[in-house]
Protein backbone atom coordinates (compact mmCIF):
# COMPACT_ATOMS: atom_id res chain seq x y z
CA UNK A 1 0.00 0.00 0.00
CA UNK A 2 1.38 3.39 -1.03
CA UNK A 3 1.95 5.92 1.74
CA UNK A 4 2.92 9.60 1.77
CA UNK A 5 6.61 8.59 1.71
CA UNK A 6 6.16 6.78 -1.62
CA UNK A 7 4.37 9.82 -3.06
CA UNK A 8 7.29 12.04 -2.06
CA UNK A 9 9.78 9.61 -3.64
CA UNK A 10 8.40 10.51 -7.06
CA UNK A 11 9.99 13.95 -6.49
CA UNK A 12 13.42 12.68 -5.46
CA UNK A 13 16.35 11.96 -7.79
CA UNK A 14 15.93 8.55 -9.39
CA UNK A 15 19.20 7.07 -8.11
CA UNK A 16 18.28 7.86 -4.49
CA UNK A 17 14.56 7.09 -4.82
CA UNK A 18 15.42 3.63 -6.14
CA UNK A 19 17.16 2.77 -2.84
CA UNK A 20 14.61 4.48 -0.57
CA UNK A 21 11.75 2.65 -2.29
CA UNK A 22 12.93 -0.63 -0.74
CA UNK A 23 12.94 0.60 2.85
CA UNK A 24 10.71 -1.34 5.28
CA UNK A 25 7.09 -0.14 5.32
CA UNK A 26 7.19 0.76 9.04
CA UNK A 27 10.16 3.08 8.41
CA UNK A 28 8.36 4.74 5.50
CA UNK A 29 5.27 5.34 7.63
CA UNK A 30 7.28 6.79 10.52
CA UNK A 31 9.59 8.93 8.37
CA UNK A 32 9.12 12.67 8.88
CA UNK A 33 11.91 14.12 6.72
CA UNK A 34 14.26 13.21 3.89
CA UNK A 35 17.47 15.25 3.88
CA UNK A 36 19.78 15.47 0.89
CA UNK A 37 23.10 17.29 1.27
CA UNK A 38 25.62 17.59 -1.56
CA UNK A 39 28.44 15.12 -1.11
CA UNK A 40 27.07 13.83 2.20
CA UNK A 41 25.06 10.75 3.25
CA UNK A 42 21.29 10.87 2.80
CA UNK A 43 19.55 11.23 6.20
CA UNK A 44 16.02 10.44 7.28
CA UNK A 45 14.27 11.70 10.42
CA UNK A 46 12.31 8.77 11.81
CA UNK A 47 10.37 9.29 15.06
CA UNK A 48 12.52 12.31 15.78
CA UNK A 49 15.81 10.42 15.32
CA UNK A 50 18.37 10.87 12.56
CA UNK A 51 18.88 7.72 10.48
CA UNK A 52 21.26 6.97 7.63
CA UNK A 53 20.43 4.83 4.62
CA UNK A 54 22.78 2.17 3.30
CA UNK A 55 23.17 1.20 -0.35
CA UNK A 56 21.23 -2.02 0.30
CA UNK A 57 18.17 -0.10 1.65
CA UNK A 58 18.81 -0.66 5.34
CA UNK A 59 18.76 2.11 7.88
CA UNK A 60 21.21 2.77 10.66
CA UNK A 61 21.31 5.21 13.54
CA UNK A 62 25.13 5.25 13.30
CA UNK A 63 26.94 6.42 10.15
CA UNK A 64 27.43 3.19 8.17
CA UNK A 65 30.37 2.25 5.94
CA UNK A 66 28.25 2.23 2.79
CA UNK A 67 25.72 5.07 3.04
CA UNK A 68 23.99 6.41 -0.06
CA UNK A 69 25.39 9.84 -0.84
CA UNK A 70 23.67 12.67 -2.70
CA UNK A 71 25.85 14.25 -5.39
CA UNK A 72 25.37 17.49 -7.35
CA UNK A 73 23.32 15.78 -10.06
CA UNK A 74 21.01 14.26 -7.46
CA UNK A 75 20.43 17.66 -5.84
CA UNK A 76 19.78 19.38 -9.18
CA UNK A 77 17.50 16.60 -10.37
CA UNK A 78 15.55 16.65 -7.09
CA UNK A 79 15.07 20.43 -7.29
CA UNK A 80 13.84 20.10 -10.88
CA UNK A 81 11.43 17.30 -9.90
CA UNK A 82 10.15 19.18 -6.85
CA UNK A 83 9.37 22.12 -9.13
CA UNK A 84 7.91 19.84 -11.83
CA UNK A 85 10.64 21.14 -14.16
CA UNK A 86 9.26 24.65 -13.71
CA UNK A 87 11.70 26.41 -11.40
CA UNK A 88 10.53 29.76 -12.82
CA UNK A 89 7.09 29.18 -11.26
CA UNK A 90 8.59 28.64 -7.80
CA UNK A 91 10.95 31.62 -7.88
CA UNK A 92 9.27 33.52 -5.01
CA UNK A 93 9.23 30.43 -2.83
CA UNK A 94 12.87 29.60 -3.55
CA UNK A 95 13.85 33.16 -2.60
CA UNK A 96 12.29 32.41 0.80
CA UNK A 97 14.12 29.11 1.03
CA UNK A 98 11.41 26.56 0.34
CA UNK A 99 9.46 24.80 -2.41
CA UNK A 100 5.83 23.77 -1.94
CA UNK A 101 5.14 20.31 -3.22
CA UNK A 102 1.71 19.01 -4.18
CA UNK A 103 0.30 16.99 -1.30
CA UNK A 104 1.18 19.48 1.42
CA UNK A 105 4.85 18.55 1.69
CA UNK A 106 7.40 21.31 1.85
CA UNK A 107 11.02 21.16 0.81
CA UNK A 108 13.40 23.54 2.52
CA UNK A 109 16.35 24.48 0.32
CA UNK A 110 19.60 26.26 1.03
CA UNK A 111 22.71 27.24 -0.89
CA UNK A 112 24.15 30.46 -2.29
CA UNK A 113 22.11 33.51 -3.26
CA UNK A 114 22.71 35.96 -6.11
CA UNK A 115 22.26 39.75 -5.99
CA UNK A 116 18.52 39.40 -6.82
CA UNK A 117 17.98 37.18 -3.80
CA UNK A 118 17.54 34.08 -5.93
CA UNK A 119 19.07 30.84 -4.74
CA UNK A 120 21.44 29.95 -7.56
CA UNK A 121 23.31 26.98 -6.26
CA UNK A 122 21.33 24.67 -4.01
CA UNK A 123 23.43 22.32 -1.92
CA UNK A 124 20.93 21.05 0.62
CA UNK A 125 17.28 19.96 0.53
CA UNK A 126 15.06 18.97 3.44
CA UNK A 127 11.77 17.41 2.33
CA UNK A 128 9.22 17.40 5.15
CA UNK A 129 6.55 14.75 4.72
CA UNK A 130 3.10 16.05 5.58
CA UNK A 131 0.54 13.69 7.07
CA UNK A 132 -3.04 13.90 8.17
CA UNK A 133 -3.81 12.12 11.44
CA UNK A 134 -7.57 12.15 11.92
CA UNK A 135 -8.66 12.73 15.49
CA UNK A 136 -5.25 13.79 16.86
CA UNK A 137 -6.61 17.19 17.96
CA UNK A 138 -9.71 15.91 19.81
CA UNK A 139 -8.22 16.94 23.18
CA UNK A 140 -7.86 20.51 21.93
CA UNK A 141 -11.49 20.80 20.82
CA UNK A 142 -12.87 22.25 24.10
CA UNK A 143 -10.36 25.12 23.88
CA UNK A 144 -10.44 25.76 20.13
CA UNK A 145 -13.06 28.46 19.74
CA UNK A 146 -11.79 30.95 22.30
CA UNK A 147 -8.38 31.57 20.82
CA UNK A 148 -5.79 28.79 20.70
CA UNK A 149 -2.03 28.91 20.19
CA UNK A 150 -0.34 25.60 19.35
CA UNK A 151 3.34 25.92 20.23
CA UNK A 152 6.23 23.50 20.02
CA UNK A 153 9.71 22.84 18.67
CA UNK A 154 10.24 22.18 14.94
CA UNK A 155 8.75 18.92 13.63
CA UNK A 156 6.66 18.40 16.78
CA UNK A 157 3.37 18.16 14.86
CA UNK A 158 1.97 21.70 15.15
CA UNK A 159 0.65 21.83 11.59
CA UNK A 160 -0.76 18.29 11.87
CA UNK A 161 -2.72 19.35 14.96
CA UNK A 162 -3.80 22.60 13.32
CA UNK A 163 -5.07 20.68 10.30
CA UNK A 164 -7.12 18.34 12.46
CA UNK A 165 -8.60 21.02 14.73
CA UNK A 166 -9.78 22.88 11.61
CA UNK A 167 -11.40 19.69 10.35
CA UNK A 168 -13.08 18.94 13.69
CA UNK A 169 -14.52 22.45 14.06
CA UNK A 170 -15.70 22.56 10.45
CA UNK A 171 -17.34 19.13 10.64
CA UNK A 172 -19.57 19.96 13.58
CA UNK A 173 -17.72 17.89 16.19
CA UNK A 174 -18.09 20.71 18.71
CA UNK A 175 -21.86 20.80 18.45
CA UNK A 176 -22.13 23.18 15.50
CA UNK A 177 -20.58 23.65 12.05
CA UNK A 178 -18.02 26.40 12.56
CA UNK A 179 -17.22 28.52 9.50
CA UNK A 180 -13.46 28.25 9.37
CA UNK A 181 -11.27 30.42 7.14
CA UNK A 182 -7.77 29.08 6.64
CA UNK A 183 -4.94 31.31 5.49
CA UNK A 184 -2.64 28.79 3.86
CA UNK A 185 0.55 30.65 2.94
CA UNK A 186 2.55 27.63 1.79
CA UNK A 187 -0.16 25.08 0.91
CA UNK A 188 0.96 23.09 3.94
CA UNK A 189 -2.29 23.11 5.85
CA UNK A 190 -4.60 22.04 3.03
CA UNK A 191 -1.97 20.31 0.87
CA UNK A 192 -3.46 22.08 -2.12
CA UNK A 193 -6.74 20.28 -1.55
CA UNK A 194 -5.28 16.88 -0.68
CA UNK A 195 -6.10 16.96 3.05
CA UNK A 196 -9.61 16.77 4.40
CA UNK A 197 -10.51 20.05 6.10
CA UNK A 198 -14.21 19.17 6.09
CA UNK A 199 -17.30 20.83 4.68
CA UNK A 200 -17.38 24.31 6.14
CA UNK A 201 -13.83 25.48 5.49
CA UNK A 202 -12.69 28.25 3.13
CA UNK A 203 -9.04 28.31 2.13
CA UNK A 204 -7.16 31.45 1.10
CA UNK A 205 -3.82 30.77 -0.56
CA UNK A 206 -1.81 33.89 0.15
CA UNK A 207 1.64 34.62 1.59
CA UNK A 208 0.37 37.76 3.26
CA UNK A 209 -1.56 36.67 6.35
CA UNK A 210 -2.59 40.23 7.15
CA UNK A 211 -4.27 40.61 3.75
CA UNK A 212 -5.74 37.12 4.00
CA UNK A 213 -7.26 37.88 7.40
CA UNK A 214 -8.80 41.11 6.05
CA UNK A 215 -10.33 39.33 3.06
CA UNK A 216 -11.69 36.54 5.24
CA UNK A 217 -13.21 38.99 7.69
CA UNK A 218 -14.87 41.11 4.99
CA UNK A 219 -16.12 38.43 2.65
CA UNK A 220 -16.33 35.03 4.37
CA UNK A 221 -17.96 35.87 7.75
CA UNK A 222 -15.85 33.31 9.61
CA UNK A 223 -16.31 32.05 13.15
CA UNK A 224 -12.64 31.01 13.24
CA UNK A 225 -9.56 32.13 11.31
CA UNK A 226 -6.68 29.66 11.31
CA UNK A 227 -3.12 30.04 10.03
CA UNK A 228 0.41 28.83 10.62
CA UNK A 229 2.64 31.25 12.58
CA UNK A 230 2.33 34.97 12.94
CA UNK A 231 5.61 36.58 11.91
CA UNK A 232 5.15 40.36 11.72
CA UNK A 233 3.59 43.24 13.60
CA UNK A 234 1.21 43.85 10.67
CA UNK A 235 -0.08 40.29 10.97
CA UNK A 236 -0.47 40.74 14.73
CA UNK A 237 -2.49 43.90 14.17
CA UNK A 238 -4.78 42.16 11.67
CA UNK A 239 -5.24 39.23 14.01
CA UNK A 240 -6.19 41.59 16.84
CA UNK A 241 -8.70 43.26 14.49
CA UNK A 242 -10.24 39.86 13.75
CA UNK A 243 -10.52 39.11 17.43
CA UNK A 244 -12.14 42.49 18.05
CA UNK A 245 -14.64 41.56 15.34
CA UNK A 246 -15.65 38.51 17.38
CA UNK A 247 -13.70 35.93 15.39
CA UNK A 248 -11.71 33.20 17.13
CA UNK A 249 -8.06 32.66 16.17
CA UNK A 250 -6.08 29.43 15.97
CA UNK A 251 -2.40 29.68 15.12
CA UNK A 252 0.97 28.08 15.78
CA UNK A 253 4.36 29.20 17.05
CA UNK A 254 7.86 27.77 17.37
CA UNK A 255 9.21 27.34 20.87
CA UNK A 256 10.31 24.60 23.25
CA UNK A 257 9.26 26.03 26.62
CA UNK A 258 6.87 28.66 27.91
CA UNK A 259 9.82 30.87 28.77
CA UNK A 260 10.98 30.78 25.13
CA UNK A 261 7.44 31.52 24.03
CA UNK A 262 7.07 34.62 26.15
CA UNK A 263 10.47 35.91 25.09
CA UNK A 264 9.22 36.31 21.53
CA UNK A 265 7.84 39.83 21.13
CA UNK A 266 5.12 38.90 18.62
CA UNK A 267 3.87 35.95 20.70
CA UNK A 268 3.93 37.99 23.89
CA UNK A 269 1.94 40.64 22.02
CA UNK A 270 -0.66 38.21 20.80
CA UNK A 271 -1.08 36.65 24.23
CA UNK A 272 -1.30 39.98 26.04
CA UNK A 273 -3.81 41.34 23.50
CA UNK A 274 -6.32 38.72 24.66
CA UNK A 275 -6.66 37.15 21.22
CA UNK A 276 -5.43 33.82 22.59
CA UNK A 277 -7.03 32.23 25.63
CA UNK A 278 -5.26 28.88 25.62
CA UNK A 279 -1.84 27.63 24.67
CA UNK A 280 -1.10 24.01 23.78
CA UNK A 281 2.61 23.25 24.21
CA UNK A 282 4.01 20.24 22.39
CA UNK A 283 7.07 18.24 23.37
CA UNK A 284 9.84 17.18 21.00
CA UNK A 285 8.54 13.65 20.57
CA UNK A 286 5.67 13.42 18.07
CA UNK A 287 2.54 11.83 19.45
CA UNK A 288 2.91 13.15 23.01
CA UNK A 289 -0.19 14.83 24.39
CA UNK A 290 0.13 18.61 24.38
CA UNK A 291 0.16 20.49 27.66
CA UNK A 292 -2.75 22.93 27.62
CA UNK A 293 -2.52 26.05 29.72
CA UNK A 294 -4.72 29.08 30.23
CA UNK A 295 -2.62 31.98 28.96
CA UNK A 296 -3.64 34.27 31.82
CA UNK A 297 -1.33 32.10 33.93
CA UNK A 298 1.45 32.62 31.38
CA UNK A 299 1.05 36.40 31.59
CA UNK A 300 1.16 36.31 35.39
CA UNK A 301 4.28 34.17 35.36
CA UNK A 302 6.03 36.52 32.97
CA UNK A 303 5.02 39.67 34.79
CA UNK A 304 6.20 38.27 38.16
CA UNK B 1 11.75 -1.72 -79.69
CA UNK B 2 11.84 2.01 -80.42
CA UNK B 3 8.80 2.56 -78.18
CA UNK B 4 10.50 0.75 -75.27
CA UNK B 5 13.64 2.82 -75.78
CA UNK B 6 11.56 6.02 -75.89
CA UNK B 7 9.73 5.04 -72.68
CA UNK B 8 13.07 4.29 -71.00
CA UNK B 9 14.44 7.71 -71.94
CA UNK B 10 11.29 9.42 -70.64
CA UNK B 11 11.67 7.45 -67.38
CA UNK B 12 15.30 8.52 -66.96
CA UNK B 13 14.48 12.20 -67.59
CA UNK B 14 11.48 12.01 -65.22
CA UNK B 15 13.42 10.36 -62.41
CA UNK B 16 16.33 12.79 -62.63
CA UNK B 17 13.95 15.78 -62.75
CA UNK B 18 12.02 14.39 -59.78
CA UNK B 19 15.22 14.02 -57.76
CA UNK B 20 16.08 17.63 -58.52
CA UNK B 21 12.61 18.85 -57.58
CA UNK B 22 12.58 16.82 -54.34
CA UNK B 23 15.97 18.19 -53.35
CA UNK B 24 14.62 21.71 -53.89
CA UNK B 25 11.48 20.79 -51.94
CA UNK B 26 13.62 19.56 -49.00
CA UNK B 27 15.32 22.93 -48.78
CA UNK B 28 11.93 24.68 -48.77
CA UNK B 29 10.59 22.36 -46.05
CA UNK B 30 13.64 22.98 -43.85
CA UNK B 31 13.01 26.70 -44.19
CA UNK B 32 9.32 26.23 -43.32
CA UNK B 33 10.12 24.16 -40.21
CA UNK B 34 12.68 26.66 -38.96
CA UNK B 35 10.15 29.47 -39.46
CA UNK B 36 7.53 27.55 -37.43
CA UNK B 37 10.10 26.89 -34.69
CA UNK B 38 10.96 30.60 -34.49
CA UNK B 39 7.27 31.53 -34.20
CA UNK B 40 6.77 28.87 -31.53
CA UNK B 41 9.74 30.24 -29.58
CA UNK B 42 8.06 33.67 -29.49
CA UNK B 43 4.85 32.13 -28.13
CA UNK B 44 6.90 30.10 -25.62
CA UNK B 45 8.64 33.27 -24.43
CA UNK B 46 5.28 34.95 -23.77
CA UNK B 47 4.00 32.02 -21.71
CA UNK B 48 7.19 31.81 -19.65
CA UNK B 49 7.15 35.56 -19.02
CA UNK B 50 3.55 35.38 -17.80
CA UNK B 51 4.56 32.54 -15.47
CA UNK B 52 1.11 30.95 -15.19
CA UNK B 53 1.67 27.42 -16.42
CA UNK B 54 4.04 24.57 -15.75
CA UNK B 55 6.62 23.70 -18.34
CA UNK B 56 4.86 20.63 -19.80
CA UNK B 57 1.75 22.61 -20.52
CA UNK B 58 3.67 25.57 -21.96
CA UNK B 59 5.60 23.31 -24.33
CA UNK B 60 2.35 21.66 -25.43
CA UNK B 61 0.71 25.02 -26.11
CA UNK B 62 3.68 26.72 -27.79
CA UNK B 63 5.06 23.85 -29.86
CA UNK B 64 1.83 22.09 -30.87
CA UNK B 65 2.56 22.75 -34.55
CA UNK B 66 6.14 21.52 -34.26
CA UNK B 67 5.81 17.75 -34.51
CA UNK B 68 8.70 17.71 -36.96
CA UNK B 69 11.57 18.47 -34.61
CA UNK B 70 13.28 15.12 -35.22
CA UNK B 71 12.66 14.67 -38.93
CA UNK B 72 15.20 14.50 -41.75
CA UNK B 73 14.57 17.93 -43.29
CA UNK B 74 16.38 19.68 -40.46
CA UNK B 75 20.16 19.41 -40.69
CA UNK B 76 22.55 18.39 -37.89
CA UNK B 77 23.18 21.99 -36.81
CA UNK B 78 19.44 22.72 -36.53
CA UNK B 79 18.87 19.58 -34.46
CA UNK B 80 21.82 20.35 -32.16
CA UNK B 81 20.48 23.86 -31.53
CA UNK B 82 16.96 22.55 -30.77
CA UNK B 83 18.32 19.76 -28.56
CA UNK B 84 20.51 22.14 -26.53
CA UNK B 85 17.50 24.38 -26.01
CA UNK B 86 15.16 21.70 -24.69
CA UNK B 87 17.68 19.84 -22.56
CA UNK B 88 18.13 22.51 -19.89
CA UNK B 89 14.62 23.99 -19.89
CA UNK B 90 12.82 24.61 -16.63
CA UNK B 91 15.89 24.66 -14.36
CA UNK B 92 16.31 28.43 -14.06
CA UNK B 93 14.56 31.48 -12.66
CA UNK B 94 12.21 33.41 -14.97
CA UNK B 95 14.73 36.04 -16.09
CA UNK B 96 17.40 33.44 -16.91
CA UNK B 97 14.82 31.31 -18.71
CA UNK B 98 13.63 34.28 -20.80
CA UNK B 99 17.24 35.19 -21.64
CA UNK B 100 17.91 31.62 -22.81
CA UNK B 101 14.82 31.67 -25.01
CA UNK B 102 15.97 34.97 -26.56
CA UNK B 103 19.43 33.49 -27.25
CA UNK B 104 17.91 30.43 -28.88
CA UNK B 105 15.59 32.67 -30.88
CA UNK B 106 18.57 34.64 -32.22
CA UNK B 107 20.35 31.39 -33.18
CA UNK B 108 17.19 30.05 -34.82
CA UNK B 109 16.70 33.30 -36.77
CA UNK B 110 20.27 32.99 -38.03
CA UNK B 111 19.62 29.43 -39.21
CA UNK B 112 16.36 30.57 -40.81
CA UNK B 113 18.15 33.38 -42.69
CA UNK B 114 20.64 30.84 -44.09
CA UNK B 115 17.79 28.48 -45.04
CA UNK B 116 15.90 31.28 -46.83
CA UNK B 117 19.09 32.13 -48.71
CA UNK B 118 19.39 28.49 -49.77
CA UNK B 119 15.79 28.53 -51.00
CA UNK B 120 16.46 31.62 -53.15
CA UNK B 121 19.71 30.36 -54.58
CA UNK B 122 19.52 26.58 -54.71
CA UNK B 123 15.89 25.56 -55.23
CA UNK B 124 15.62 26.45 -58.89
CA UNK B 125 19.16 25.27 -59.58
CA UNK B 126 18.38 21.78 -58.28
CA UNK B 127 15.21 21.54 -60.38
CA UNK B 128 16.95 22.71 -63.55
CA UNK B 129 19.99 20.54 -62.79
CA UNK B 130 17.77 17.52 -62.42
CA UNK B 131 16.14 18.09 -65.79
CA UNK B 132 19.49 18.77 -67.47
CA UNK B 133 21.13 15.65 -66.06
CA UNK B 134 18.11 13.61 -67.09
CA UNK B 135 18.29 14.98 -70.64
CA UNK B 136 22.07 14.45 -70.69
CA UNK B 137 21.74 10.80 -69.71
CA UNK B 138 18.95 10.40 -72.26
CA UNK B 139 21.16 11.82 -75.01
CA UNK B 140 24.02 9.49 -73.99
CA UNK B 141 21.72 6.50 -74.10
CA UNK B 142 20.47 7.43 -77.55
Amino acid sequence: MKCEFDNVLSRVAVSIARTLAFLPQEIKQACEEIRLRMGLPVCLTVDGRVMFVTADSNISSILPKNPIVADKNDINQTVAMLCNNSVYLHENEIKQGFISVAGGCRAGVCGSFNADGMLVSINSINIRIARQILGCAKDLLPFADSGLLIAGPPASGKTTLLRDIIRLLSSGEKGKYYRVSVIDSRCEISGGGVFDLSVNTDILYTENKAVGAQIALRTLSPNIIAFDEIGTDAELLQVSDCFNAGVGIITTAHCSTYTDLMQRKIIKGIIKSGVISYNALLGEKIGCDPEIIDVSRLICNVDN
Amino acid sequence: MLIIKFLGLVLVVTVCSLIGVLKGQAIKLRCQRLRLFCESLDIFYEYIEQGNYELDRVIEKAFDRCDFLNDTYLNAQDKAMINDFFVSLGHSAKKAECDRIKCCSIAAQRQLAKAENDVTQKCKIYSVFGICIGLGIAVLLI
